[in-house]
């Protein structure tokens, strides 16, 4: 059955805008609808009003693009574990709920519009290290190297990070520590990923404090609130892989 | 700023600054409270003990090395803390803890505040404190019955334990911390180290609780 929720959405125009609440109120609201189409539903309501309609990020809407944001009710992504905003559905609500939407807080993710923000500090800190420069050949090639199931687990789980700064926005400190140790795990610990892997974390990391990301206090928020449930062992990982490099690097020279 | 500052100043770096020094300082802590035990065997060992601890020369090196680790610890906690809180400049409105957020976790900076505002009453008190009574011809000084004479006065001990809570709170999130920070922590262990870690703070908190609730509420 349909219902009526209220939304309090926060409206920015630019990133020299301060923002606000705005409040808005929604009828006939199906339980079949994602997050994302009533928000839709939402914007063609102010269409026709002649307001200026929610600027909001998606893309695929099929939880695997990491495009959608959106901070729900205090959690990122929303209510559900394990998933992006655009799957989340409006069965999760219910008749009168009051319903915050905020977007994702952090400096390094500067507020473009609304619920939208820049989130290419993460492209930078890929093209910092996020890639490895050895021939791998073509896809025939792939199964030439054999690699142990572990390691290629590991290896798989930590690259289903999607980039999408769900970490970020609920780390206490803003920290990207969990998005930078999943493309870490997910290169180094691969044999393709392993002639760079020191120099790797070292200038990922080296970018990622020049962005202005917070450290990590080992709080597990950002595993509890990634869509792709990466797990917080490969910040342990990172600060392994780092401390590793430094000392390598303070021996070699 | 050279190689090396750089490595102290990245994010990393600060980290592992902090669990390093907060390893050598929860050495420190092991071994004042192994000395505080000696209370218990009476004032001639404790005062001895205390005495052979102060006039071997070596101490000013040590004590130079326990301030460099102190200092180390505060500052370095400190502009962690600065630079957490610069990294989110506006607030959510609302916000729900998901993971293993704790009020240790999030008040580290606080309890670490009072743990150092302690240490400087602590030091007051007893290292630079006026003696109760005057030291023996062969100049061992009276510290035991300085103690005594301080726990006895039962808001002294009120703080002293209150510090002491904090000090506990602050240690179970740090141990725990420590590991990770180091990477030292595998995924099956985790477990294992948090409850350690919380054993620890309360071991260490009741462990320095027992002098003021003994000498200033039951002896």
């Amino acid at each position: 059955m349909n219902f009526s929720i209220t939304l309090k959405i926060w409206r920015q125009k630019s990133e020299f805008d301060t923002g606000r609440f705005v409040s808005y109120n929604l009828d006939h609201v199906s339980p079949d609808m994602s997050f994302l189409e009533m928000l839709d539903t939402l914007n063609v309501q102010l269409e026709e009003k002649g307001k200026e309609t929610v600027a909001f990020d998606h893309d695929c809407r099929e939880g695997i693009c990491g495009a959608c944001s959106l901070y729900i009710n205090g959690e990122p992504h929303g209510p559900d574990r394990g998933t992006t905003t655009c799957q989340l559905h409006m069965r999760r609500f219910k008749e009168g709920d009051v319903i915050y939407i905020e977007p994702w807080r952090a400096k390094p993710f500067k507020v473009v519009k609304d619920l939208v923000v820049d989130r290419s500090s993460f492209d930078r800190i890929i093209q910092a290290g996020g890639y490895i420069s050895v021939n791998t050949g073509n896809a025939r090639d792939a199964n030439a190297i054999p690699i142990g199931k572990t390691k290629s687990d590991l290896a798989f789980d930590a690259a289903a990070c999607i980039g999408c700064g769900a970490c970020v926005a609920a780390c206490k400190n803003a920290s990207a520590m969990l998005f930078v140790s999943a493309k870490v795990t997910q290169l180094s610990i691969l044999p393709q990923g392993h002639p760079e892997r020191y120099d790797r974390v070292s200038k990922m990391v080296s970018v990622m404090d020049q962005e202005g990301f917070g450290n990590c206090t080992n709080e597990g928020e950002c595993e509890a609130a990634c869509p792709k449930e990466i797990k917080k062992e490969n910040i342990s990982r990172l600060n392994r892989e780092f401390i590793v490099s430094k000392v390598k690097s303070a021996f070699s020279s | 700023m050279s190689k090396n500052c750089a490595v102290l100043d990245s994010s990393i770096g600060k980290k592992v600054i902090m669990a390093i020094t907060g390893a050598l300082l929860f050495g420190f802590l092991l071994s004042h409270l192994a000395g505080n035990f000696l209370m218990f065997c009476g004032a001639e060992a404790y005062n001895n003990y205390s005495h052979a601890l102060v006039s071997n020369p070596l101490i000013y090196v040590a004590e130079f090395f326990l301030a460099a680790v102190f200092l180390g610890h505060i500052i370095n906690g400190i502009i962690l803390t600065v630079r957490n809180k610069k990294a989110r400049p506006v607030e959510y409105a609302m916000t729900q803890s998901l993971g293993e957020k704790s009020i240790a976790s999030q008040t580290m900076i606080w309890s670490g505040l009072i743990v150092f505002y302690f240490l400087v009453i602590h030091l007051v008190t007893f290292k630079f404190g006026t003696d109760v009574s005057p030291a023996s011809a062969d100049g061992v000084r009276d510290i035991y019955s300085l103690v005594v004479a301080r726990f006895s006065e039962k808001i002294y001990s009120i703080f002293y334990i209150m510090c002491m809570i904090m000090l506990g709170f602050h240690l179970s999130h740090a141990i725990q911390s420590l590991f990770r920070t180091l990477g030292l922590s595998q995924p099956k262990y985790l477990a294992i180290i948090k409850v350690l870690s919380i054993l620890t703070g309360i071991g260490i908190a009741a462990g320095y609780c027992i002098f003021p609730i003994y000498f200033g509420f039951i002896k």
